[in-house]
């Protein structure tokens, strides 16, 4: 597996959607390659910040209606 | 009315006009649809209106609705469309404040406190106003709801492919973007002062 396949499959690598013959292809080529293994870090580091969104409290009843 | 009623159950009472059925799959519902309201249009306000909104055209489209998927993803399509239409009538680019972004206090640090806000206010910024739509909503429906693929797929009425090529570039656009060059000293120093952000 080459650099550019690995880079185009990081978002089912990380979801745990490739089938278990790819997603072993993809571990095998992160293992072997320091640059696409910072570059899954950043990417799943983006997915883990997203994740730190807060919902919003619901308002009060009788908050001012949208205009 | 009890809340152990099966929802395949209520359904079918509502549909044939039992008021409290209809009552108690609504007051099951509402919850997620705020929350997922909240999180496309980032304002509490809206969602609760988008929320009210949503439920009454479900109300409407009741008798269509075949258990062809879930009540849930049903309703999503529904909300998600309401939304869509509203925000093609609203500015592009609004102003987005610190004071109106409310964070959860879980200690009382009065610096984990601002970088927390910083957090939650440059996410959200980044999500509404970076982000193209199309990818916005399938990182929500993703990484937020913890939806399937094939679930999202369902709500937006797309194909599987569709959904892993949006989530990917969604996901990779996101990050270019908060962790972009100038922004990894903030970052880095997040990291740091906060022991490890997923701790967070």
């Amino acid at each position: 597996m080459n650099c550019r396949r690995a880079r185009s499959i990081f978002s089912e690598y990380y979801d745990g959607m490739l089938n278990p013959d790819l997603g072993k292809e993809v571990a095998g080529h992160l293992a072997g390659c320091f640059g696409c293994r910072g570059e899954f870090e950043r990417f799943e580091m983006g997915i883990k910040i997203f994740k730190k969104l807060k919902p919003l409290s619901r308002p009060r009843p009788g908050r001012a209606k949208r205009a | 009315m009890p809340s152990s009623i099966p929802e395949e159950r209520l359904i079918a009472s509502a549909k044939g006009g039992d008021r409290q059925a209809l009552d108690e799959l609504f007051r099951r519902e509402r919850p997620y649809l705020f929350n997922l309201m909240c999180q496309l249009s980032g304002d509490a306000v809206r969602a609760d209106d988008l929320t009210q909104e949503a439920v009454i055209a479900a109300f409407r489209k009741l008798g269509q609705f075949r258990f062809e998927s879930s009540f849930r993803t049903w309703l999503s399509r529904i909300a998600i469309n309401l939304f869509r239409m509203e925000r093609r009538k609203t500015p592009k680019h609004e102003s987005l404040t610190l004071e109106t972004i409310w964070v959860p206090g879980e200690d009382d640090h009065p610096e984990r406190k601002i970088i927390k806000s910083e957090l939650q206010w440059c996410i959200r910024h980044n999500l509404q106003h970076h982000l193209p739509r199309k990818y916005r909503v399938v990182l929500i429906l993703r990484d937020l709801q913890n939806l399937s693929y094939r679930e999202i797929a369902g709500i937006l009425g797309c194909s599987l492919s569709r959904v892993k090529t949006d989530l990917h570039r969604g996901r990779r656009l996101f990050r270019a973007q908060f962790v972009k060059e100038k922004c990894r000293a903030f970052t880095d120093d997040y990291l740091c002062i906060c022991e490890g952000i997923v701790d967070l």
